[in-house]
């Protein structure tokens, strides 16, 4: 019995971020119908190469604890199913090219006919208005044109950037869609009333760097990358650890107190009484060369002996993991269990990232495999639209639920 | 969206509730600093009526620059003027015991509390999660820490570089061989903060029907895991993971950062018929019309040979016009940008990302707005950040039913 038991949500969906509004209510509960389609299969189903289905990993993590239906939406009768559930539903999340789903006639204005309380999000890159929300992104896409791929930098780069290649900001976009989706159920519990959710992800990313564009806007200065550099800490960022050339460990000192343990802690070595150190400016002014004796320290020790050592004397340290570091040697990931492992009917088992929540009373639940292609098709029809077997023979028969 | 609430330079700014926000009604308690303020603002600009708790004096996050017009002071910190918008503030010493039972008292009045502080540092001050419940046992407590409640590194210390540097993004970034670069924009806490306000409206959800509240517990580090991709299953699946690639000499990895007149543009190929499609745009050379390049893998094994092309292609263009020639193809083409080139962007302006605001200090002034655009509900900007203390007549005498003469002596001996 999940929290949100009860609550029905039908997927429009390609691509991550309205998936993973799917999938964030699903973890709660929600019973998520996925609409797909035989003949377009989504690329994280596995695209045109159906000895691909059902065998991706990056389905599996978009997609756990949702029910998959085969519709052919070309067709009259695949849509009318469409609206035949939404009818008996209280959220849907689409997330295709701008205008796609009112082409279909599945758009808010129509669905709101038939389910006036309906809640609809829709995400969009670039949100569903503007000049240029018909604009093909991706993430990297959104990451450069809202300025976070060129603050990703180094002060004095030379390469484009230092930029970290993921799929950014679609995750969060997503959660943001479903934290959205729960504001709007818990308004139309007060009121009654469902309504439209326009969601630019570009907007979702943006919203971390307030600051920079306030720095911007008020003093008219446009921000430069600072690297590794946090005005007040050092040392602080990435340093070299002993068990090889790629394993490095992170150190924040943000405060002369953290200094002083700091120093205590590294074996107060003769260079760190050098003037040069003494104070929060005077290391910050000379960072290179701080830097430079950190890591002649950290480069003894791996990722873990330097947070073991640093936090003993109260240093925020820690070890920059990769991710066969989170899964073979993460003492947090194993203790609290970040990590989940599902069988998937024709992968076997395959670790997905828990929610990062635990909740007293009503914790998140990841016990279900994704669907299969379709898998829910029939036992939709039948338990959902009350269909008897001959009506979902024919439907198969005329190719209503390719 | 419009900010036009009356500024009287006397009295306190109007704060007056939004009175169909998606959750107007709710009040939130926030005690939170820098991993959870990107929760509270979410729930503010919402319409829920949030209480920033700050310590007399003022939060530490007023210190953190950029200062509107470079001038370090409480009320000028742009970074906390952007994240507690729409809030109202209070002021009080949680350390003392008129502060608890003051805190105590606001908490029969909440449906939440936000959170942050180190495990075991509210249950110190008499005010853990057990003692809120008995006051009030529809509370729901959001606790957003780096480490989480439980485990190995409750205790440790830890701040946005520790938990990025935990949650393999971080492994993932600067050049092979160079030390890795923190991502700007401090993303493991946003993405723990949207976790927490999702978490946090499902617990009121849950809250209609059994009446109950509960303690939510959200970790920096494992919000940090939520960010990336795919590398976790893939790695459970394939047991390959993922290694740093060099962006210092473009490679065709599909969606690399170009050099064009004017600065850097982002080339992302992914689709069969995108690939047709830039290959026409970019002349057909000769040695590209192999439909064997069509398949992505068989691209990035020759990028070496592809490479070349796209970059001499890059530099005839400026940022503007390769944006607006690529999309014109419908390719995924897009400039890089600086934060103030997002700020004056076409598509922000159409959409009003940034409002009008006004601040007794700063003065009028631009933000950003919030995140969705509600149709029935609208998250409307009411007002700028509270200054310190603004509301403390307003709650402690207005609301909590103190006189006058409590608020004096509280003020005189520290507690507000």
């Amino acid at each position: 019995m999940g929290p949100i038991e009860g609550v029905r949500v039908v997927e429009l969906c390609t691509g991550a971020a309205g998936p993973t509004v799917c999938k964030s209510l699903a973890e709660y509960g929600a019973d998520v119908l996925r609409i797909e389609s035989r003949t377009r299969p989504d690329t994280h189903r596995g695209g045109p190469n159906k000895a691909r289905w059902n065998k991706s990993p990056s389905f599996a993590k978009l997609h756990r604890g949702k029910k998959s239906i085969t519709l052919n939406l070309q067709m009259e009768r695949g849509k009318q199913i469409v609206r035949d559930l939404v009818a008996v539903s209280d959220v849907v999340v689409e997330n295709f090219s701008l205008g796609v789903v009112d082409r279909w006639g599945l758009g808010y204005q129509e669905l709101r006919q038939i389910k006036p309380d309906i809640i609809f999000i829709s995400l969009k890159g670039l949100g569903s208005t503007g000049p240029h929300a018909s604009h093909i992104t991706w993430g990297p896409n959104l990451l450069c044109l809202f300025g976070m791929t060129y603050l990703w930098n180094d002060e004095s780069a030379t390469v484009p950037t230092q930029e970290a290649r993921v799929q950014h900001p679609d995750f969060m976009a997503g959660v943001a869609g479903a934290a959205a989706v729960m504001a709007a159920l818990l308004y139309r519990e007060r009121t009654g009333k469902g309504q439209y959710i326009d969601e630019a992800q570009i907007e979702v990313g943006a919203n971390l760097f307030g600051p920079q564009y306030l720095d911007y806007i008020v003093n008219g200065r446009d921000p430069l990358p600072t690297g590794n550099r946090r005005p007040g800490a050092a040392p602080y960022g990435s340093y070299p650890c002993v068990d090889g050339p790629e394993r490095w460990c992170a150190i924040s000192v943000k405060s002369q107190d953290e200094w002083e343990r700091f120093r205590v802690a590294i074996g107060d070595p003769d260079w760190c009484r050098d003037r040069q150190f003494a104070t929060p400016l005077a290391r910050e002014r000379n960072l290179e060369e701080l830097d430079r004796r950190v890591g002649e320290w950290t480069r003894q020790y791996t990722g873990q002996e330097v947070m073991s050592r640093l936090q003993a004397a109260g240093v925020a340290a820690a070890p920059i993991q990769d991710v066969e570091d989170q899964f073979l040697r993460d003492p947090l990931a194993k203790e609290r269990g970040l990590f989940v492992v599902v069988d998937e009917p024709e992968m076997g088992p395959v670790v997905t990232e828990f929610p990062p929540v635990r909740m007293s009373e009503t914790p998140p639940v990841v016990d279900r495999p994704a669907p299969l292609f379709g898998e829910h098709t029939d036992q939709v029809l039948r338990e959902v639209l009350g269909l008897d077997e001959k009506e979902v023979a024919e439907l198969h028969a005329e190719g209503v639920l390719d | 969206m419009r900010f036009d609430a009356p500024l009287s330079s006397t009295g306190p700014l109007a704060t007056g509730p939004l009175a169909n926000g998606p959750l107007s009604g709710f009040r939130v308690l926030d005690l939170a600093d820098e991993t959870g303020l990107p929760c509270t603002r979410f729930l503010a600009d919402l319409g829920a009526d949030v209480i920033k708790v700050e310590q007399p004096g003022g939060d530490p996050t007023r210190a953190r620059p950029p200062f509107a017009d470079d001038q370090p002071h409480p009320e000028r910190s742009l970074y906390f003027l952007h994240w507690n918008a729409n809030k109202r503030g209070i002021t009080l010493d949680l350390a003392t015991p008129d502060g608890q039972d003051l805190f105590r008292q606001l908490t029969r009045t909440a449906d939440v509390v936000v959170e942050t502080f180190r495990p075991g540092t509210l249950e110190g001050w008499g005010l853990g999660y057990e003692v809120l419940a008995a006051e009030n046992p529809r509370v729901i407590v959001t606790s957003i820490t780096v480490f989480g409640q439980t485990g190995p590194y409750r205790d440790y210390n830890g701040d946005e570089l520790i938990a990025f540097s935990l949650g393999g993004v971080m492994a993932l970034s600067g050049e092979p061989g160079g030390p890795p670069c923190l991502a700007p924009g401090e993303l493991a806490s946003g993405m723990a903060s949207t976790h927490a306000a999702l978490a946090t409206q499902v617990a009121l959800f849950h809250r209609i029907k059994s009446g109950k509240g509960q303690h939510i517990d959200v970790s920096v580090a494992e919000a940090a895991a939520h960010v990336g991709g795919y590398g976790v299953p893939y790695y459970s699946y394939f047991k390959q993971k993922a290694e740093r690639v060099t962006h210092g000499h473009t490679s065709f990895e599909l969606h690399d950062v170009y050099a064009c007149k004017d600065g850097g543009v982002r080339v992302y190929v992914l689709a069969r018929d995108h690939w047709r499609t830039f290959l026409d745009w970019i002349g057909s050379p000769e040695e590209l019309r192999d439909p064997l390049f069509e398949d992505q893998d068989m691209r990035r094994d020759n990028r070496d040979l592809i490479d070349p092309y796209v970059q001499e292609f890059c530099k005839r263009f400026t940022k503007r016009e390769f944006y607006a020639e690529g999309q014109g193809r419908h390719l995924a083409m897009t400039p890089m940008r600086t934060p103030g080139e997002f700020v004056e962007s076409e598509q922000t302006t159409a959409r009003e990302y940034f409002v009008e605001m006004k601040h007794p200090v700063v003065g009028k002034y631009r933000q950003a707005r919030a995140m969705h655009v509600f149709s029935e509900s609208p998250a409307e900007m009411r007002w700028a950040a509270p200054l310190v203390g603004q509301h403390n007549e307003e709650v402690f005498v207005g609301e909590l039913g103190l006189s006058k003469e409590d608020l004096i002596r509280l003020r005189a001996s520290g507690v507000i």
